[in-house]
């Protein structure tokens, strides 16, 4: 619009006469629904896609290992009995002490007891 | 009081008699092992010998190699014999003092061993008698034959018989302890004292001497079996069932130990 054009109209209509005014033509509106629209479904086919096609995180954790604190409980000790100084099991106890020694040391090989390593056959001849 | 002091006179005069007698004992025994071991160094020394000599009369066939070849040909095959009498007498101290074999046992031993010796003694003299290369090489078919028919066994079979004899009296010692123990958990479980654990290791220790008796039967059985093919292999398997006797007399006397401590609590 020009400026003499607005010569003879009131000041607040001269003012809005100014302002640009977007002309939003029915063409232009149904191109710009046509556009949303079909962005609209990009962004969701995409969504889409990626939701069943994308890398997944890890359904679990590898959980990790911290060793944590925790009490043991120890075997609780024996008590003496009374048989604990009954001659009969001292004597067995002494026994048994003496063979355990006897049965980690035995000797079941002996090589010196295998054959000696001698030619048998001895000829002179080729 | 004099006759305390002669008592006592006596009982010292014993003793050092019975120390003296087990020192002399040993003696022979450690004398029959260092003479058996001098005479196989001996054997070495001349089959070298006789190798060298035989191989130079092999090659060059004079009247002076066949001699050297005769000679040390005698020397070696009389040293042969000597160092198998000498292993034969080392078997027979150890079955002299073997306390696991009865006298019966020891007497079968020693009469099989005797036989030996004194055909190996007789067959000591004929080398000397030997004029040919020939001579010795029949001599030594002689030595073979006997050696691989029944030397062989009667050692094999005696050194098994000693060895398994030392097994025999450690399962001995074991079965009496466990005897025991099965007549002393009635006593505590009279006095009031819960003893079905000690029952529980008792029986299981008794169940591993069992095991132990049935191999020591093997090793028996493979003893009974020297005479044939291989009896080497099979004194070998024998030994080997009679380790596994004694793992097994091992594992029974570490439940008798939880035994005990279940008796005493410590």
């Amino acid at each position: 619009m020009q400026n003499e054009e607005l010569e003879g109209i009131p000041n607040q209509d001269k003012i809005e006469a100014q302002k640009p005014t977007w002309q939003l033509t029915p063409k232009t509106k149904k191109i710009l629904a046509l556009g949303s629209g079909i962005f609209s479904v990009f962004i969701f086919s995409l969504l889409l896609y990626l939701s069943l096609f994308g890398k997944k995180p890890s359904a679990k954790k590898i959980p990790i290992i911290t060793p944590g604190y925790f009490v043991v409980t120890a075997t609780p000790p024996l008590e003496p009995t009374q048989w604990a100084s009954n001659s009969a099991v001292v004597k067995i106890k002494s026994d048994l002490a003496s063979l355990s020694g006897q049965l980690n040391i035995v000797d079941l090989n002996e090589p010196i007891l295998s054959l000696p390593n001698i030619d048998l056959r001895v000829t002179f001849q080729k | 009081m004099k006759r305390i002091f002669l008592f006592g006179g006596f009982f010292i005069l014993f003793s050092v008699f019975c120390f003296l007698f087990s020192v002399i004992v040993l003696a022979d025994s450690q004398s029959a092992l260092t003479n058996y071991n001098t005479q196989y160094d001996l054997y070495r020394q001349n089959y070298n010998s006789y190798l060298t000599s035989k191989n130079k009369w092999l090659t060059y066939q004079t009247m002076t190699s066949n001699q050297e070849a005769l000679t040390n040909g005698k020397i070696f095959l009389k040293q042969r014999v000597v160092v198998v009498l000498a292993y034969l007498d080392l078997l027979r101290n150890r079955v002299n003092e073997s306390d696991g074999l009865n006298q019966d046992d020891k007497n079968l031993l020693l009469s099989k061993i005797n036989v030996e010796e004194s055909w190996l003694n007789d067959h000591l003299t004929k080398y000397d008698s030997a004029a040919t290369l020939n001579d010795l090489q029949q001599l030594s078919g002689q030595f073979e034959d006997r050696y691989t028919g029944v030397i062989q066994y009667v050692a094999l079979n005696t050194a098994g018989e000693v060895i398994s004899a030392k097994e025999k009296v450690l399962n001995i010692r074991l079965t009496d302890i466990i005897n025991r123990l099965d007549a002393l958990i009635p006593e505590v479980a009279n006095s009031g004292q819960d003893t079905s654990v000690a029952s529980r290791w008792l029986l299981s220790a008794k169940n591993k001497n069992e095991l132990a008796s049935s191999k020591q039967d093997e090793t028996q059985s493979a003893l009974n079996s020297l005479r044939g093919q291989n009896p080497g292999t099979l004194y070998g398997q024998g030994l080997f069932s009679l380790s596994e006797s004694n793992q097994y007399l091992i594992e029974a006397a570490s439940y008798l130990n939880e035994v005990l401590k279940n008796i005493t609590g410590k």
